[in-house]
């Protein structure tokens, strides 16, 4: 039987680092979406794991990256069975600060979709991403000015389904995930300690949903650490 | 006794248009603002007052803000419509990804600068009502659609920013109305379910009013998920 291939953005630390660790300890072979030259956990799951993990030089960001990597990952493999698109920013600065923040959260997502299409075609078909509960306009229960973190994810959300409609048809399957309140870097270099679980206990159980069968493919939900489901 | 105030954004819309006119046939002093960028003389159209605002220029709100507020002191209801849209290709095709990051911070943020701009004018008034014109789709649940992303991503996140706004501002006396536009013929127009007051009773529990949760609903007062 053949390794099982996945591609991860926002790899570097976090859900996204938890994730590549916990695929390649798993059995997969894991392309990492690498942002961040200075920080050096991915060098150290590469020197664990260096025939099946692979660092790849990401920013979902930039059209031309994202085209970048895909292309560099077509010289590697001519199948990736799922990607996970994790990379998120917080924050932004001035009058551009949303839609710095949308570029990666929201259409980061999508340049990765529509760049790593022709790579999924004879795979899993599965494209998972990683939202939050604050992109729930049901749930939303912050107050005060335009929160556009949360916003970005609201969008990224509708982005995902407009996709849905387009590819459920064509046999691709979605995962939308909360990962709760974790202790991440969101903010900058400095890990959050606020948080209530670790990267490590979020990405446990979205690895088991990313890889994991439903009978209900065709209704796309937003689903927890607890496997419990969020709405819009 | 004055008349009470309305604007409306994105008065070129014809969803928008129709809701001025039918505010102004309501007995409201009504404005409507041109978000398309393109060329409009401002002025007065079958009562509607006309200006222009620049979306992407939070000045160009502050300054209609301005002219309401020289000329009627307190905006009773603003109306707010987002249209900004991107012609796409299927998914797959590849597209304009930064065009496409710009027309949802356009579509979006350019709400949020008309909200901000009219806030201290709706807080001097009596009605203190923010309506939101959409269609069906813009709930993600409900959306069928598979193309036009930057208005559906906008769509999104605009209502998050009002169920925020709907936060902070409810205690203050706001009310929020987001009115589905292409429901079906007959029942309730835009400005029946805007100026529609719903149940509430100060003295029951905040959440058994109507008037305490944030909503969308279509012509036949159907309710529709986010």
């Amino acid at each position: 039987m053949s390794m099982k291939t996945v591609f991860i953005t926002g790899a570097d630390r976090g859900v996204g680092f938890a994730l590549s660790r916990i695929f390649a300890e798993n059995g997969w072979r894991v392309f990492a979406g690498k942002f961040l030259d200075y920080w050096k956990e991915l060098d150290e799951l590469k020197k664990q794991f260096p025939e099946t993990v692979e660092l790849i030089p990401l920013n979902v960001g930039s059209t031309q990256s994202v085209q970048e990597a895909a292309k560099t990952v077509s010289q590697k493999t001519d199948t990736v069975d799922v990607l996970v698109n994790c990379a998120g920013i917080s924050r932004g600065e001035g009058e551009e600060a949303f839609r710095q923040i949308v570029n990666v959260n929201a259409v980061g997502a999508m340049r990765m979709v529509e760049a790593f299409l022709p790579l999924m075609q004879k795979g899993e078909k599965r494209l998972c991403f990683v939202s939050s509960e604050a992109g729930s306009i049901t749930v939303a229960h912050r107050k005060g000015e335009a929160p556009y973190y949360p916003m970005s994810k609201s969008a990224l959300n509708m982005a995902v389904k407009l996709m849905f409609n387009e590819l459920r048809p064509k046999g691709y399957s979605f995962r939308l995930y909360h990962p709760g309140w974790v202790n991440s870097y969101m903010g900058g270099d400095v890990k959050s300690t606020r948080g209530k679980y670790e990267p490590e206990q979020a990405a446990m159980p979205a690895f088991k949903q990313f890889t994991g069968h439903r009978d209900w493919e065709d209704a796309l939900v937003m689903t927890d650490v607890e496997n419990q489901a969020w709405p819009f | 006794m004055s008349k009470k105030v309305a604007f409306i954004a994105s008065i070129q819309e014809q969803d928008a248009w129709e809701t001025a006119q039918q505010l102004n046939k309501a007995g409201y002093q009504v404005y409507g603002a041109y978000t398309d960028g393109a060329s409009h003389e401002a002025g007065e159209k079958e009562g509607i007052s006309l200006l222009s605002i620049d979306l992407a220029d939070r000045a160009s709100a502050q300054s209609a803000a301005k002219a309401v507020e020289e000329k009627e002191g307190a905006l009773d209801i603003l109306v707010l419509e987002s249209a900004h849209h991107l012609e796409d290709k299927p998914v797959g095709s590849g597209r304009d990804y930064e065009e496409l990051a710009k027309a949802v911070d356009l579509g979006t943020v350019g709400m949020e600068r008309i909200l901000t701009a009219f806030l201290p004018l709706m807080k001097k008034s009596e009605g203190k009502r923010i309506a939101f014109l959409s269609r069906t789709s813009a709930g993600i649940g409900f959306c069928e659609d598979k193309d036009d992303f930057a208005w559906h991503m906008a769509q999104a996140a605009i209502h998050n920013m009002l169920k925020v706004s709907f936060n902070e501002l409810r205690p203050e006396g706001f009310t929020f109305r987001n009115f589905v536009t292409d429901g079906p013929k007959g029942g309730m127009s835009a400005a029946d379910y805007i100026l529609q007051d719903f149940s509430y009773l100060p003295e029951d529990d905040y959440i058994h009013s109507d008037e305490n949760r944030l909503v969308r609903r279509d012509s036949l007062f159907r309710e529709l998920s986010w």
